[in-house]
């Protein structure tokens, strides 16, 4: 079976959660989980250690069974994926285990006799790009290394999802551009849907074009990186005298700050010219607005900051 | 490549040198087999070390396969968290074909193709070769079963394995102290018989091929359902369900049967009388040291048809009555026949199955004697020299000899009884007698199809003073025959099966002793160079008649003075 077919292709979502519960003994690992990743997307899946991203990742390619709710890839309940599907779907997790007696080269030819559409041109130019050892033995390769041999092994039968589970974390920083590079390079040619999860947005800052964002089992938002850096913005407001008496500020500023005539806060619902009259009118003598975009970490940042003093 | 021949190439390789040394031992315990009976005629250290040796290398070989075959399932685990399998699009079914291809090819098939070949080597009828397949292959898969089923239920099973097998062993080891610990501290009234087979697995101990049958198909249904499906927890229940349903399954097939009533002769006309009673002592120990007395008392069976004996099998309800009130429980029956092929009782069987031939030094020695009652030490004190009655509802087998060889008395001479070989290996004179080197080999194939005789021997180890089994030196022109001396015993067997089987192939090699000498020493006839020039070895087998139960009551019943205890 093809993946997308003609019917998939026009699937609005290619990962989908709904009510996705996951509990291990009394600890709620994800609670109520609505997450859905348009096809076509990089989506950066986003939270700090422990926030439930490996247990969403290992619910949705059917390695645990959700306690509730469902997880669907391709509109199929990961509980019903099969060999058809995992042939679409590339997945490569940090600390992965391969089968370390085998050498690349055997891990590749073994590999490849479960997927019928290995590209074997392909899978070649990657060993080489990657600088790896063919006759190399897996258990004597560096982690980075190892990480780069499970991702040609993940990608050398162009999946139409790729799922990497904090692919980046504990490589060198050589080892992790390289990685980069690879990934970027690959799918700026073909319409892979990539769903990349780590707890450093700095890693997948410049892959990502949807982000989400988890925090103890919850998602807390989830929107492409261009409206998230169009909808976050550092404003600093200069008042024409000091305030006499408390400033009210909006939910939606967040980690707001008054020191004399000014005032920093972080607009999470910026909109050019509704925010700037929403600014003139609860702060009344404005003098002066200046609106600064934010990177993804910083919003990043921000959020779990705010999350962290909402005690949440 | 097919997938599944994928995943065994790359097991075979991985686990190449695994393999290797297990084929080597597999060799190596069928080539000892082989060499036994050569190596046997040569030297009489090698009776001694070449058992040992068998047993020490059955044992390697099965610690190799409790090591290796977790090693090799869990290469691709189907519990766990080992991602790179879980999200591989690798058919769970072929998965399993290559796991069953490579552990069953290997640790059935080639133990399997080695054995063939040695039973083929030593010639074993090819009627017989083919019924040993089934056999072997039923025989392996009961032990890699469990251990495949534990490897699947299981992520690092092959990581602890080999401490698995300690604790097993010393649990093994030690329960029959830890046994009677706990009844000591819980039931401290009863006495600590807890044993392997009787109270932890009372029902596999006695299963047979029906029940083996269906452990391994169930195992195997487990095990595939492990596979297919990767849910541990449904196959833990199913294994439980299994395990619940197996026993009451084993429960319902029938143990031992008793046979059918002796034919052609009326039970009422046996009579079961006592002659001797005597009492012995014996320890017991749970949470502290307790004597018992053990009531022996000579059972004389009359009544049987000539030719006939009995042994009593199982003495049900033992009790004795003291006046109206006051019944004695025995506290337990743990019979140990002391049937001996010597024994008084058996002269006249014996007799009968030579015919013609004269026995000139029948066993005037010995009476049967039968464990018949237990009771407290301090019971023992209180009502021994009373009169009462004793009570017992007996089972009793009834066997009698069969002349099943003859053969002439010369080095190397060989003849065959049912499925047994016997050589007569050597031939030792001496101015008291002659000492006879007998070798038998036994093809024992389970599925073999039973001889159409009237009963089956009386499977028991064998031993110089073992009832089931003699030889008997004979000399056809003078009609004498001797039997054996019973002031030399020894016997050594080597079984080239292992370890759940009884063996295949089973050689033995014993030495007979005859001395024309009865126990005072007074002499015969001389078993001299003329004597022996004609002479004959006759081998006669107790062969199962029938059996009888008879309600035993002996009135006026004393329990005798005990004359000191066991040293």
């Amino acid at each position: 079976m093809e993946y997308p077919s003609k019917e998939r292709k026009q699937m609005k979502y290619v990962i989908e959660t709904r009510d996705l519960t996951k509990k291990f003994g009394r600890t709620v690992a994800l609670n109520q989980l609505n997450l859905k990743v348009p096809a076509g997307s990089i989506y950066a899946y986003l939270g700090p250690n422990g926030a439930g991203k490996t247990t969403t990742i290992k619910t949705l390619v059917n390695i645990l069974p959700p306690t509730k709710g469902q997880a669907r890839i391709w509109d199929l309940d990961s509980r019903s994926l099969g060999p058809k599907e995992f042939r679409q779907i590339g997945y490569v997790s940090e600390n992965q285990a391969l089968p370390e007696d085998m050498t690349v080269d055997e891990l590749m030819n073994y590999c490849s006799s479960m997927y019928p559409q290995w590209d074997h041109a392909f899978c070649q130019g990657l060993v080489k790009q990657f600088d790896l050892p063919r006759q190399g033995r897996i258990d004597t390769l560096s982690r980075g290394m190892k990480m780069k041999a499970a991702l040609i092994a993940s990608l050398a039968y162009r999946p139409k999802l790729l799922i990497l589970d904090e692919p980046f974390s504990g490589l060198d920083p050589v080892a992790r551009k390289d990685l980069m590079d690879g990934i970027m390079e690959l799918t700026a040619a073909d319409d892979w849907t990539i769903f990349i999860s780590s707890h450093d947005i700095e890693e997948v800052e410049r892959l990502a074009d949807w982000v989400g964002f988890l925090h103890q089992g919850e998602l807390k938002l989830s929107e492409t990186t261009e409206s998230l850096q169009q909808r976050f913005k550092r404003v600093t407001v200069t008042l024409k005298q000091d305030p006499s008496g408390d400033v009210y500020y909006p939910d939606e500023w967040l980690l707001p700050q008054r020191e004399g005539r000014f005032i920093c806060f972080v607009d999470t619902a910026f909109e050019e010219k509704q925010s700037l009259k929403q600014y003139r009118k609860q702060l009344m003598s404005v003098s002066h607005i200046d609106v600064q975009g934010m990177s993804l970490k910083e919003i990043f940042l921000i959020q779990a900051r705010q999350l962290k003093m909402l005690n949440i | 490549m097919a997938h599944p021949f994928l995943v065994f190439k790359k097991d075979l390789k991985r686990f190449r040198f695994f393999i290797l040394s297990w084929v080597l031992v597999v060799c190596l315990v069928q080539g000892l087999t082989l060499l036994g009976v050569t190596l046997l005629k040569q030297h009489i250290t090698y009776r001694i070390y070449l058992p040992l040796l068998l047993e020490g290398m059955c044992f390697l070989q099965g610690l190799l396969m409790f090591i290796y075959i977790p090693r090799i399932v869990q290469a691709d685990p189907t519990v766990g968290t080992t991602a790179f399998w879980m999200t591989r699009p690798v058919s769970r079914l072929s998965l399993f074909f290559a796991k069953a291809m490579l552990v069953f090819g290997f640790f059935a098939g080639i133990p399997l193709s080695v054995e063939l070949v040695v039973l083929a080597v030593s010639r074993i009828p090819a009627r017989l070769l083919w019924l040993a397949v089934p056999e072997i292959l039923l025989e392996k898969s009961l032990l890699i079963v469990p251990v495949f089923l534990a490897a699947c239920l299981t992520e690092r099973f092959h990581k602890f394995i080999l401490l698995t097998i300690l604790l097993l062993l010393s649990l093994f080891i030690a329960w029959p102290f830890l046994s009677g610990l706990l009844v000591g501290m819980f039931f401290p009234g009863s006495r600590p018989d807890f044993v392997w087979g009787r109270s932890l697995f009372p029902s596999l101990s006695q299963a047979g091929l029906t029940q083996n049958i269906s452990v391994v198909a169930a195992g195997i249904i487990l095990i595939l359902h492990q596979y297919l499906t990767r849910r541990t927890k449904r196959t833990v229940l199913g294994l439980f369900a299994g395990l619940v349903m197996m026993t009451v399954a084993v429960h319902s097939f029938p143990g031992r049967k008793v046979p059918s009533e002796i034919p052609g002769e009326s039970p009422s006309n046996i009579r079961v009388e006592k002659s001797r009673v005597s009492v012995s002592e014996d320890m017991k120990y749970n949470n502290r040291l307790s004597r018992e007395r053990i009531v022996n008392i000579n059972i004389n069976v009359q009544g049987l048809p000539l030719g006939q004996f009995a042994v009593l099998r199982d003495a049900a309800q033992a009790h004795i009555v003291y006046g109206q009130d006051v019944r004695l429980e025995s506290t337990m029956f743990f019979n140990h026949p002391r049937v001996s092929i010597a024994s008084r009782d058996l002269q006249s069987p014996i007799q009968y199955a030579l015919k013609d031939y004269i026995v000139m030094n029948p066993y005037e020695q010995q009476e049967n004697s039968y464990e018949m009652f237990r009771l407290a030490e301090t019971d023992y004190e209180q009502y021994k020299n009373l009169s009462g009655t004793y009570r017992a509802r007996g089972t009793f087998d009834v066997y009698q000899y069969r002349l099943s060889l003859k053969m002439p008395l010369k080095r190397g001479g060989s003849a065959r009884s049912g499925k047994t070989d016997v050589m007569i290996l050597d031939i030792i004179e001496k101015p008291s007698g002659v000492t006879v080197i007998v070798g038998e080999k036994t093809a024992n194939m389970a599925f073999a199809p039973k001889s159409g005789r009237a009963g089956t021997p009386f499977d028991r180890e064998d031993s110089y003073t073992d009832f089931t089994q003699t030889y008997v030196l004979s000399h056809p022109r003078k009609r004498q025959a001797f039997l054996l001396d019973m002031r030399e015993h020894t016997a050594s067997r080597i079984d080239a099966g292992w370890p759940v089987s009884h063996g295949r192939l089973v050689f033995k090699v014993k030495r007979y002793d005859f001395k024309p000498v009865d126990a005072g020493g007074n002499s015969y006839v001389k078993l001299n160079a003329s004597w022996l020039k004609e002479a004959e070895l006759i081998r006669l087998d107790a062969v199962q008649a029938g059996a009888f139960r008879r309600d035993m009551e002996f009135s006026g019943f004393y329990l005798p003075e005990f004359h000191g205890r066991k040293k």
